[in-house]
């Protein structure tokens, strides 16, 4: 499953998490969009051995992901919104528009 | 330059293992009156309250100025965490210097366990609940270890040089009879901690604790002949980069200029600093922000000025030796100041005149969101 993201209707601009206005020109329709692949920036194993990462969706949003498989900084890689993907991969859960507003 | 001077402050001790009737308005209370008794004004003194608290739910800052039995002119809470101190500060001079209020009591602190702190990292905003607790993560030690390692590529810094500062405050730590971790700790010990998560080791994260600080805030006039701390100006800043930048530059960049143009001195004049620790990091950044350090010069700086105790840096042990009482983390660093300024800081009492004191908190997805800076300067 791919992760959605906005991408403003004035500017162009895409954005994650969701926001009530465009940062970059303050407009506030926006459409949904998915992104399928992001390059691996800096990297961190925790004590339990999971792996988490920032990630650069498509060169201009930033993510933080939990790494699936064999992963090092620099590689591009499949995001997903499926915990269990198998990899290489770089899971963002998806949440909800319903949590955010709650 | 403001006529508003903090003319009090007080803790109520720091501690990792609360007794269980110990409730957050009584730590709040503790420190109140600590305060109070400080700058010598009694409960009916007081005419203005800034209450800022993670966990006093479900109360409020009126629920609490009523159990306090105080009748007010002014009051308000403040949700910032580690920035709260300054934005609360930063309103109260308003309040002052408008006449709406005459002696403002500013409190923070959290009764912080290990439940009430995995809870509050779990739904820390919507933003964590939807898409950072189910990676899972629990808190923000990996966002703040990913965050140093841009840092130290960017400006080519190694784990010794975060010791430095770490080992430095251990030091100071050890002047404070509060501060929560005390033992001496050695650059051996510091690069042999467990890792917690890549760069960080254990002593690079805040341990929680409980615990509360506030200041007490009077027209300039009021506090005459006592020692006090005027306030020469306060800047803040909210949301700089929408979350979509580097982290390593806070909002603190785009505001010192303000700040020591407001002052009317400049970074070299400060003579003693609180920067707000949650991270070595950070305290970095901000030092860098605030003017205080180049980017090309924090080694030499750590190694040769704080390492040696020539710069008065988070001399109560900062939060990384004393502890993060919740959202009194900002708190701390002001109380601090103003008894360093006061000459009520003991066996740590460093001489000088300026004080600086710098706020950061609110991780909405990658990074702190809020920074602010105060600069002091000691009266009598």
């Amino acid at each position: 499953m791919s992760l959605e993201v906005q991408r403003c209707n004035d500017c162009s601009r895409r954005w994650f998490p969701i926001r009530l206005c465009c940062p970059g020109c303050g407009a506030s329709a926006f459409r949904t969009e998915v992104v399928g692949r992001g390059r691996v920036e800096e990297v961190t194993t925790l004590p339990d051995g999971r792996v988490l990462a920032s990630v650069m969706a498509e060169g201009e949003i930033p993510l933080v992901a939990r790494l699936i498989g064999t992963v090092q900084s620099g590689d591009e890689v499949a995001i997903t919104t499926d915990p269990t993907a198998s990899g290489p991969s770089a899971y963002v859960p998806h949440g909800s528009l319903e949590e955010e507003k709650a | 330059m403001s006529a508003v001077a903090l003319v009090g402050a007080g803790e109520r001790p720091y501690t990792r293992h609360p007794a269980d009737a110990l409730s957050t308005p009584q730590v709040l209370l503790s420190a109140v009156r600590r305060a109070l008794a400080d700058a010598g004004l009694r409960n009916q003194d007081v005419d203005g309250l800034g209450v800022s608290s993670f966990t006093l739910e479900p109360d409020h800052a009126i629920d609490l100025a009523w159990r306090l039995g105080l009748r007010l002119k002014w009051l308000m809470q403040d949700t910032n965490g580690g920035a709260s101190a300054i934005s609360m500060l930063q309103h109260a001079v308003r309040a002052i210097e408008a006449g709406d209020a005459t002696v403002v009591v500013l409190v923070a602190g959290d009764r912080m366990d290990a439940r009430a702190f995995s809870k509050l990292v779990a739904q820390y905003n919507a933003a964590t609940a939807s898409h950072l607790t189910p990676l899972p993560m629990a808190g923000p030690n990996a966002l703040f270890a990913l965050l140093t390692q841009r840092q130290m590529k960017s400006w080519e810094l190694s784990r010794e040089d975060y010791g430095q500062l770490v080992v430095t405050q251990r030091a100071w730590a050890r002047r404070n009879p509060g501060a929560v971790y005390r033992t001496p700790l050695t650059m051996t010990d510091y690069l042999a901690a467990p890792m917690v998560a890549e760069p960080l080791g254990r002593y690079d994260c805040v341990p929680p604790v409980t615990g509360a600080d506030a200041v007490v805030v009077t027209a300039d006039d009021t506090g005459r002949g006592n020692p006090r701390a005027r306030i020469r100006a306060v800047t803040t800043r909210y949301n700089t980069d929408d979350q979509v930048g580097d982290g390593i530059r806070t909002g603190l960049a785009d505001s010192a200029a303000e700040l020591w143009h407001g002052a009317g001195v400049g970074p070299s004049d400060a003579d003693v600093i609180s920067v707000y620790d949650d991270y070595p990091a950070m305290a970095i950044s901000q030092l860098v922000d605030l003017g205080i350090v180049s980017p090309g010069e924090i080694r030499h700086y750590l190694a040769e000025q704080v390492a040696t105790g020539r710069a008065a840096i988070n001399t109560s042990g900062g939060q990384l030796s004393a502890g993060q009482a919740g959202s009194a983390g900002g708190m701390h660093g002001l109380v601090e100041v103003v008894q360093q300024l006061r000459r009520r800081a003991g066996d740590r009492q460093v001489s000088g005149r300026i004080g600086l004191v710098s706020g950061y908190g609110m991780v909405l997805y990658r990074y702190g969101s809020c920074a602010n800076a105060a600069v002091l300067e000691a009266a009598s």
